[in-house]
C-alpha cells in the first residue's frame, strides 16, 4: 500500500512529461503551419480555380525565386467562446535553404529558429534546443518546412488544397489529412501577393472554432539577413 | 531499488525536513473582520505561463477572464495554438475544451487544482492568526483548505497554500505590483518537482 501511494508522483511526473513534450510538439507544427500555408477561406471577391495546374507552376516558381525574407507579423488570436483577442507583434526572418527565426516582441518575449534541424527556443528564462532527426513528429515537419520553401509544398499529400484567386491574391484554402495535423486544426488558409507570390496573411483554425491569424507587413524580399540570426547556440 | 525510488526518498525527506511544517501554529483570530474578496487572487487578464517539471520547460499565455458564471482559464501556446479551456466556481471546475491527447485526470486535476488555487472565487471560511499575520482558510474538498496569507492590513497577498489540516502540499507565491494587486505567482509542489509561474503581460495601449 506504501509502495502504491509512493508510486503516485511518479505517475504524475510520467503523465506531465509526456503532456509538456506533446505540447512542444505541438508548437512545432504550429509553426510550420505558419510558413508553409496561408489565407482565407470563401472570402467575397475570390474565385475558385478549378484547373489549377498552372497557378500551381507560377506559385512554385515564385516561391523558388525568394531566397530571404524580412517581415514584422500582427498575430490575433480570436477565443471562440470569449469575446476576447490575444493580440502579440514581433519579426520574421527567412533564408534559403531552411533558415527561419519568428521572434515575438510585445506583449511577451519569444523566440523560435530552427537552422536545418536545429530548433532552438527561447523564452525571458530558458532556451531549449531540439533536433529534428531526434523525433519523427518534428522530421516530419521539418521536411514540410522545406518543402514549402522550395515550393513543392503544394504537392504535400498532407492536405487537400483548394486554390482560389482575387484580382491581387491567390487563397490557398488547405485541409489537413495528415494524421498529426487533423488532430489540431480544422483548416489552414493561406494568402499569397501576386505580385511577389509572398504570403501575406496565414489563418488557422482549430478544432474548438479558435482562429489565429497572423499578418505580415513591411515585407522586404531577397534583402540582406544575417546567418547569426539564425544561429541555435 | 527501482530508479525513482532515491529521488523520492530524497523528496520526502527533504519535505520533512523543511517544508511540510504543521499548520497547527495557527490559532484562530478573534475581533478581525479580516475576509476573502476578489483581491485574493490574480485579477483577469493576460499572463505568461512558465512550466517547469525536472528538466522540462514549456511556455505559453494564460487567460483569466471574468463570467457571469465563473472565471475562465485559457492556456494557449505563444502562437496561439489552445491546449485547454477551464471554468472555475466558487466549488467548482469544469474543463471546457482540452486538446485530446492532454485529456488525463492526473494532468486535469493537476492543472485545475494549481490554477484554481490563485484565480478561482472562493467561498469564505475561517480566520486564523499566525506569525505572519492573518490566514483565511476555506474548505477544498474532503481532505483539503487553503491557506490565504493576507498580511496585517487582510489586503496584500503574499501567499497560498494548499494541504490539509497539518500538512503543506502545494505553496503559491505572489507578488503584487506598485498598486498592490496580485500580478506574479509562482506555484510549487511540494511532493514532487513541478513548477508554474504567472506573470502578468502589460498589455499595449492602443
Amino acid at each position: 500500500m506504501q509502495k502504491l501511494a509512493s508510486l503516485v508522483p511518479s505517475m504524475r511526473q510520467a503523465i506531465l512529461i509526456h503532456i509538456i513534450a506533446a505540447m512542444k510538439k505541438t508548437a512545432f507544427i504550429l509553426l510550420l503551419s505558419i510558413l508553409a500555408y496561408t489565407s482565407q477561406a470563401q472570402r467575397p471577391g475570390f474565385t475558385y480555380i478549378k484547373d489549377d495546374a498552372a497557378v500551381r507552376q507560377k506559385l512554385s516558381a515564385g516561391s523558388k525565386a525568394i531566397n530571404a525574407i524580412k517581415a514584422d507579423f500582427t498575430q490575433e488570436k480570436e477565443l471562440s467562446m470569449l469575446s476576447e483577442k490575444i493580440v502579440s507583434k514581433g519579426a520574421f526572418f527567412f533564408k534559403k535553404e531552411n533558415k527561419v527565426r519568428l521572434e515575438y516582441k510585445t506583449p511577451f518575449k519569444y523566440l523560435m529558429v530552427i537552422n536545418g534541424s536545429k530548433v532552438l527556443i527561447k523564452d525571458d528564462t530558458k532556451s531549449t534546443k531540439y533536433d529534428t532527426h531526434s523525433n519523427k513528429i518534428f522530421k516530419q515537419v521539418n521536411d514540410l518546412i522545406i518543402s514549402s520553401v522550395q515550393g513543392t509544398i503544394l504537392n504535400s499529400p498532407d492536405f487537400k488544397v483548394k486554390i482560389y484567386e482575387s484580382s491581387g491574391q491567390y487563397l490557398l484554402e488547405m485541409v489537413p489529412v495528415a494524421k498529426g495535423l487533423k488532430e489540431f486544426f480544422s483548416g489552414i488558409n493561406i494568402l499569397i501577393d501576386k505580385k511577389d507570390y509572398s504570403v501575406s496573411r496565414l489563418e488557422m483554425v482549430e478544432l474548438s472554432g479558435d482562429k489565429t491569424t497572423i499578418s505580415f507587413s513591411n515585407k522586404e524580399l531577397n534583402g540582406k539577413v544575417d546567418d547569426t540570426l539564425f544561429s541555435t547556440n | 531499488m527501482a530508479r525513482w525510488t532515491i529521488p523520492f526518498l530524497a523528496l520526502i525527506s527533504l519535505c520533512a525536513a523543511t517544508s511540510c511544517s504543521s499548520y497547527r501554529a495557527l490559532k484562530p483570530a478573534t475581533n478581525s473582520t479580516c475576509q476573502l474578496s476578489d483581491t485574493h487572487r490574480l485579477p483577469q487578464g493576460q499572463y505568461v505561463m512558465q512550466i517547469d517539471i525536472f528538466n522540462k520547460h514549456i511556455s505559453g499565455l494564460m487567460l483569466f477572464k471574468e463570467t457571469p458564471t465563473g472565471t475562465r482559464a485559457v492556456f494557449t501556446n505563444e502562437m496561439g495554438f489552445k491546449f485547454f479551456d477551464f471554468e472555475f466556481g466558487k466549488d467548482s471546475a469544469r474543463t471546457v475544451f482540452i486538446l485530446p491527447r492532454m485529456n488525463k485526470k492526473l494532468i486535469v486535476q493537476t492543472f485545475q487544482n494549481d490554477l484554481g488555487m490563485v484565480a478561482a472565487p472562493r467561498k469564505q471560511g475561517g480566520t486564523l492568526q499566525g506569525k505572519e499575520g492573518t490566514v483565511l482558510r476555506s474548505k477544498l474538498n474532503d481532505k483539503d483548505f487553503l491557506y490565504h496569507y493576507t498580511g496585517a492590513d487582510c489586503n496584500t497577498l503574499t501567499r497560498i497554500e494548499r494541504g490539509g489540516k497539518a500538512k503543506r502540499k502545494v505553496i503559491a507565491t505572489i507578488e503584487n505590483d506598485a498598486q498592490g494587486q496580485p500580478n506574479k505567482a509562482i506555484i510549487k509542489h511540494k511532493m514532487f518537482n513541478f513548477k508554474i509561474k504567472l506573470t502578468k503581460v502589460e498589455e499595449e495601449a492602443n
